[in-house]
């Protein structure tokens, strides 16, 4: 009758295809259709407890086991990185529950699960980007009562978050947020990207895939469709702007890139390489040393770097 | 009838219902993330009549215990109430304005879409999703799609539909972000229809 | 020097689980723990673990417990995530706690009460003093209980239905009315609350976290007066369903449960006279503490059904509802040890340009 699943004697015998149940697939199914339709709007759903601790990904993982099957091949990334150990712990999961293939590679990726980046390569209509949310509410600094914020989203009363952000404005100049950078989607909700850097926010707008979101421990599932306006706020006087590197990657050379910094020495010496790892290796297989741009989608949209 | 599950005169669901319903979600989300776009499903369901296969597969894939049911009057067969509750085990509901999921196979006799659930200011999701089976999704008259999901526009033509369902579905609009989401479905082809898109004639 | 920060992850990760294991069995020359030692000797750590992992099965939480090397934590984690695999077979008819198997049962409020106050195994009356004879492989004490000459009740009335009788106290009506309790389990919390929802959470919540808060209560951060243990009971009791082909309840289970109801005095208000209200605390397995702290803070979150001001965290719904549950706590606090690379890359970034903005106004011709 004991059969709990230990991390040293490992299986999947006794659980599900993708460890959920059906009726709690059906039930998250059912969520990101509604989240599909109001996007932006966070769609409560009944959270499962699941054998990764909350805050590691239990929504994302929730919202990846009820969409992938065995025709998928998936790709999972913690800080642009496909081997950050909690991303190896997360595909090491669906290999195991699911028996799904695996790949680094955006471009053979049908899901992406993600978290605090989107990937530097362009992604292409039906691929499905899965974002892993610790916090998804926007207004948790303003209105951290959930009976408050859900009214002001009913309302459309952004007022309190456009101050906010002035009053970084009136303090040091610039907007001084520089990841989870609230955006407006559809030009009706307020929306927190995850802790993504503000870097990646102009991926998400009008990008050819589902962008999926899942916040386990606060039991809410959000989405962006292909096709959508996202619009990170900003004023006429001070508009949204990226971050950008005096460095390039000192592994393939790309200038337009989110990097890391590394410390390489105890005495102050460091480098700048490539987040996206994927995006890094595949720049070197190509055309190694060229600081070419690899096409995304972030030089098209509105009111990114000038 | 092919395979019968323990009462014989109940039709057969998914052949496999973990693995067909995760393909026909996949195609359904398709639907809803790209309005106006048909999509096929792979894999076929030989639901009771006159249930199409991806009528008979949405109820597959989306319904149980926990979802209220409204049938039009063409489809609330004792061999459909049967199906759906063996398969789904759905409550269902006289009150169209209460159901969660509405099927619809004849679209011209069916109540105003105001009638129905467009979900509470604060909460638009508790809002009715209707499944309307249609004779074709590519022979009835032209409309122009645009929003979310469509890049630039789209030109669905749903045949089966009166003037007055658009008519009412265009006044939904206006309840934004509360609204009614509608799947249409032929044969083993699905066409999403969100709240959010943009319909014009 | 070569760039390797974060190769080699999954070798890691598997070494990592090794040193767990190994850590976990300890010097291999010790003989392994038996689930049935834990269960017999660690009774109060099983009933925590069974009470915060939702699920009444010694033998498992004396599993989750081994696993977990005591831990109860990570032992109330690894039930949670197995209790969500069950399938759910039927639903259990309400546990009525007048018919239970009494082993203690103690009121504060009145020095005698009908079928009499009944110790039963406490700490409570312990001195805290080291039993070195523990050390040596057993107490050297007698090990049968005495017996009591008086045979216990076998349907003991609470003792509030006793105050009942002249309307001192509120009336136990089930709000429900039928419909079904609220399940945290299955729906995410829905705000305003009912008090459902709120017990359930209670009963599952981190009783580090509730202890803290009937404390708060207990020194005044609570509108509500002083509050009394009217009754606490611990014994055993029949867990019944009805099987809709038989159409009458059978027994499917025992389970030891403690239950705790508390009163405090309330003023009245314009519309109800002064009366007793009450709070109710219900733990599996043999959890006072837990019990007490629960029925503490179940009153404090009525504070709006009394018209009560809300001003402290024990009476705030939302606060208590959002952090009390301690796997969702404790998931969230061990998630800031994963990399946060981006995140901080971009925070670099940022105080870099304060401090050189800060650094630019000290040179006015530099200021832009």
């Amino acid at each position: 009758m004991i059969q709990v699943m230990s991390s040293n004697t490992e299986t999947s015998k006794g659980y599900n295809f993708a460890y959920l149940d059906e009726q709690t697939k059906r039930m998250i199914r059912r969520a990101l259709l509604k989240a599909l339709s109001i996007p932006g709007y966070q769609v409560p759903f009944g959270a499962r407890e699941m054998p990764l601790p909350c805050g590691w990904g239990t929504g994302g993982i929730q919202v990846t086991a009820s969409v992938i099957g065995p025709a998928d091949r998936l790709k999972v990334i913690d800080q642009g990185a496909d081997d950050t150990t909690n991303a190896i712990s997360i595909r090491r999961f669906f290999k195991k529950v699911a028996q799904i293939v695996t790949t680094e590679k955006v471009d053979e990726a049908t899901v992406i699960q993600t978290r605090h980046r989107v990937p530097e390569t362009a992604l292409i209509e039906g691929q499905i980007l899965v974002y892993q949310v610790p916090q998804p509410e926007p207004l948790r600094g303003i209105a951290p009562r959930q009976i408050e914020s859900r009214k002001l989203h009913a309302y459309a009363e952004y007022g309190a978050m456009q101050v906010t952000l002035y009053e970084d404005v009136a303090r040091f100049g610039y907007i001084a947020r520089i990841y989870e950078y609230p955006v407006m989607v559809n030009g009706r909700h307020l929306m927190s990207p995850s802790p993504i850097p503000k870097f990646d926010n102009p991926k998400m707008q009008n990008n050819p895939a589902i962008q999926l979101f899942g916040s386990g421990t606060e039991k809410r599932i959000y989405a962006v469709p292909p096709y959508t306006s996202v619009r990170s706020l900003d004023f006429d006087d001070h508009p949204f702007e990226v971050q950008k590197w005096k460095q390039s990657c000192a592994f393939c050379g790309s200038g337009t890139s989110y990097l890391d910094e590394v410390i390489t020495d105890d005495r102050g010496g460091r480098m700048f390489v490539c987040s996206d790892t994927d995006y890094c290796a595949k720049r070197r297989g190509a055309q190694p040393g060229t600081s070419e741009v690899a096409g995304s989608p972030a030089g098209a949209t509105a009111g990114s770097s000038s | 009838m092919t395979v019968v599950a323990a009462m014989s005169d109940i039709h057969s669901g998914f052949r496999d219902p973990v693995l067909d319903s995760q393909d026909a979600f996949r195609t359904v989300l398709s639907c809803n993330a790209y309005p106006g776009r048909t999509f096929t499903l792979s894999r076929s369901v030989d639901g009771p009549s006159p249930f199409c296969i991806a009528t008979a597969a949405l109820c597959l894939t989306l319904l149980d215990f926990e979802t209220l049911v409204w049938l039009e009057d063409e489809v609330r067969t004792d061999k459909i109430v049967d199906w759906l509750t063996f398969h789904c085990g759905s409550p269902l509901t006289k009150d169209h304005r209460e159901a969660q999921f509405a099927i619809v196979a004849n679209a011209q006799s069916i109540p105003s879409l105001l009638e129905f659930r467009t979900g509470e200011i604060e909460s638009p999701e508790l809002s009715s999703t209707l499944i309307v089976q249609v004779p074709s999704l590519v022979d009835g008259p032209v409309t122009r799609w645009s929003g979310p999901g469509i890049r630039d526009s789209i030109c669905p033509r749903i045949g089966g539909l009166s003037a007055q369902l658009w008519l009412d579905r265009e006044m939904t609009r206006e309840l934004y972000p509360r609204g009614l989401d509608v799947f249409f479905t032929s044969g083993s082809s699905i066409v999403g229809l969100p709240r959010t898109t943009n319909v014009e004639f | 020097m070569a760039y390797v920060a974060v190769k080699g992850g999954e070798q890691a990760i598997l070494n990592s689980h090794k040193l767990i294991a190994e850590e976990r069995r300890g010097d291999p020359t010790v003989p392994e723990l038996s689930l049935e030692q834990i269960g017999d000797q660690f009774g109060l750590a099983i009933d925590r673990v069974m009470n915060e992992g939702s699920i009444y099965d010694r033998r498992l939480a004396a599993l989750a417990l081994k696993q977990a090397r005591g831990d109860s934590a990570e032992a109330i984690f690894l039930l949670r995530a197995y209790r969500t695999t069950l399938p759910r077979i039927a639903v259990s008819e309400p546990i009525d706690t007048t018919q239970m198997t009494v082993r203690r049962r103690v009121s504060a409020t009145f020095k005698d009460i009908p079928g009499g106050q009944l110790l039963g195994p406490t700490y409570d009356y312990t001195h805290r003093l080291l039993d070195f004879s523990l050390a040596e492989g057993g107490s050297k004490e007698c090990l049968e209980t005495p017996n009591t000459e008086l045979p216990i009740d076998s349907d003991l009335s609470r003792v509030l239905d006793i105050l009942d009788d002249e309307n001192l106290v509120e009336q136990a009506v089930s709000h429900h009315g039928g419909k079904e309790p609220f399940d945290l389990t299955r729906s995410p919390k829905r705000l305003p609350a009912g008090r459902d929802q709120r017990l359930q959470n209670l009963a599952r919540a981190d009783e580090g976290f509730i202890v803290g808060l009937a404390y708060s209560i207990a020194r005044g951060y609570s509108g509500s007066s002083h509050p009394y243990v009217a009754e606490i009971r611990l014994g055993e009791l029949d867990v019944e369903i009805i099987p809709e082909d038989l159409g009458f309840p059978i027994a499917i289970a025992e389970v030891t449960v403690t239950e705790c109801q508390m009163i405090s005095l309330f003023h009245g208000s314009a519309s109800t006279p002064a009366h007793f209200t009450r709070g109710y605390g219900l733990t599996f397995g043999h959890c006072e503490r837990k019990a007490i702290s629960m029925a503490l803070v179940d009153r404090a979150l009525r504070a709006r059904e009394f018209d009560e001001e809300v001003r402290y965290p024990a009476q705030d719904e939302e606060f208590v509802l959002s952090h009390s549950d301690g796997v969702e706590a404790t998931g969230l606090i061990s998630h800031y040890k994963l990399p946060h690379y981006v995140d901080f890359q971009a925070d670099l970034q940022l105080i870099r340009k304060m401090r050189a903005q800060t650094a630019g106004k000290q040179s006015p011709s530099d200021d832009r």
